[in-house]
């Protein structure tokens, strides 16, 4: 299957999408809603590209289609970057106080978004990616977030917006989403120490740690882990700090606390992110 | 009514719709629909069955039924009026219907009389806008109302409610 990326001919697997194919090649597409552990859903429209067959050119999100014999698929026009504005316009005026966002809306030479209701700087830090839902649905396996509610309404919550006992308190939505949307907090010091998903209305137990006593992961991530992963959960009962420790002298100190990694990785996507950008555009 | 009886009469209407449909995630929004003309409303217990029966994950029918409008997580009346304010309708008058129908029946727009017969809600455009002004009760539409017949159309709900 051939077709052109941005005026080069490029060969792809049938099926494939131009998001795949553009990163195989080193042609950047900004993305929000697109992780590669989890389905693609073509929710943020920021990856949008101009597919051209024939004398018909229109507008797709990249990472949903898969191009056909000859297209001809250009990643950065003005047609593109006008789709690009207008959905960075839009969630500036959702996400105000989300640094990638703004940094995004500004490498796309917004200021400020016409679309605001006038009530002040919102809060609001969830796009609705989704990525959350689908990474808890597809990879954890648990099932226990999803879409509520519809229009203005419309959020990120648990089944009846109360505990779900489907949570393990995993972290994979807090650390894939791109916004920093989601936070959990740890109790250690409890009597039952507990990690607390914070906008997820949900209490997850913790156990401590076999040698340092640290609480740090609940029970059903363990099995979790164990099953997927088919170590024996004894394996598991020392906290990463003190298996490390014991597997290697050299890997004594403590790794990265889980928020500090989110934030190291958010920021190493985000100036990836921004630095193709400069670069397409200078 | 009691939590225990109202629970008991949720069992039992969640239990026969499911009892129509195949055991498969498939059969969700046919379900939901019917648990929601039955019971007006879609109870949290309703749902958790559901779910369970369907073997559907929770997250996955909260999802579903927050996110269409013919669902309502909280009680409905027995009867649903929408009230047609799409342009047509609106250039015809309807203000005035709404304004007289929740006058008379005291309720605000998507809100419940107290008795529990009716709910109001007013909607964009019911399709039929020859008829305008256009009010539809359950599924009968009433075309070219007029407030003083608004008694009498009503009158007919609650004539059927007290016999
Ligand atoms: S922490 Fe809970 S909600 Fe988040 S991915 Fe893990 S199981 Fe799902
Ligand atoms: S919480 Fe984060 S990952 Fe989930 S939908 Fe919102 S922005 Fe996306
Ligand atoms: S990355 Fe393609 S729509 Fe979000
Ligand atoms: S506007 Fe009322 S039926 Fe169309």
């Amino acid at each position: 299957m051939q077709f052109s990326l941005n005026g080069r001919n490029i060969a792809a697997e049938p099926g494939e999408t131009v998001l795949s194919v553009a990163r195989k090649n080193g042609v950047f597409i900004p993305t929000l809603c697109h992780h590669d552990a989890v389905s693609p859903s073509g929710a943020c429209r920021l990856c949008v590209v101009q597919v051209s067959s024939g004398e018909r050119s229109r507008i797709v999100s990249s990472c949903l289609y898969a191009p056909s014999e000859n297209d001809r698929v250009e990643t950065d026009t003005e047609r593109v970057r006008k789709v690009r504005r207008m959905v960075l316009e839009l969630l500036l005026a959702r996400c105000p106080t989300v640094e990638l966002i703004r940094d995004l809306a500004r490498a796309y030479g917004i200021q400020r978004s016409r679309f605001t209701d006038g009530a002040g700087p919102s809060e609001e830090r969830c796009v609705l990616c989704g990525l959350c839902v689908r990474v808890c649905d597809e990879v954890v396996g648990r099932h226990a977030i999803s879409h509520a509610k519809r229009g203005i309404q419309r959020k990120i919550t648990t089944a009846f917006d109360t505990q779900a006992d489907e949570c393990i308190g995993c972290g994979a939505c807090v650390r894939i989403c791109p916004t920093g949307a989601l936070h959990y907090e740890d109790l250690p010091e409890q009597k039952q120490p507990e990690r607390v998903m914070v906008e997820l209305h949900t209490r997850v137990p913790l156990v401590r740690c076999s040698d340092c006593g640290r609480a740090f992961a609940s029970p059903a991530l363990f099995e979790h882990v164990s099953k997927s992963v088919n170590v024996p959960p004894t394996t598991l009962a020392a906290c990463p700090a003190c298996r490390s420790k014991s597997f290697a002298a050299t890997a004594a100190q403590n790794p990265p606390s889980a928020p500090a990694f989110a934030r190291a990785h958010a920021r190493t996507y985000q100036s990836q992110l921004l630095a193709s950008i400069n670069e397409e555009s200078s | 009514m009691n939590n225990y009886s109202e629970n008991a009469r949720v069992n039992s209407a969640v239990t026969g719709v499911l009892g129509r449909y195949p055991d498969e995630p498939a059969s969700l929004i046919g379900v939901l629909q019917d648990v929601q003309e039955e019971l007006h409303y879609l109870p949290r217990v309703a749902l958790e069955q559901i779910a369970h029966g369907l073997s559907v994950p929770r997250n996955q029918v909260y999802h579903v039924a927050t996110f269409f409008k013919a669902f309502s997580l909280t009680p409905r009346g027995r009867h649903t009026i929408h009230i047609c304010c799409g342009t047509a309708c609106h250039l015809k008058g309807a203000g005035m219907i709404a304004e007289a129908i929740q006058s008379t029946l005291k309720t605000g727009d998507g809100e419940t009389t107290e008795d529990g017969s009716f709910t109001v809600q007013t909607v964009r455009c019911l399709g039929c806008c020859s008829l305008a002004p256009a009010i539809m009760i359950d599924r009968e539409v009433y075309g070219e109302v007029v407030p003083r017949a608004l008694r009498r159309i009503l009158g007919k709900y609650w004539e059927a409610e007290s016999a």
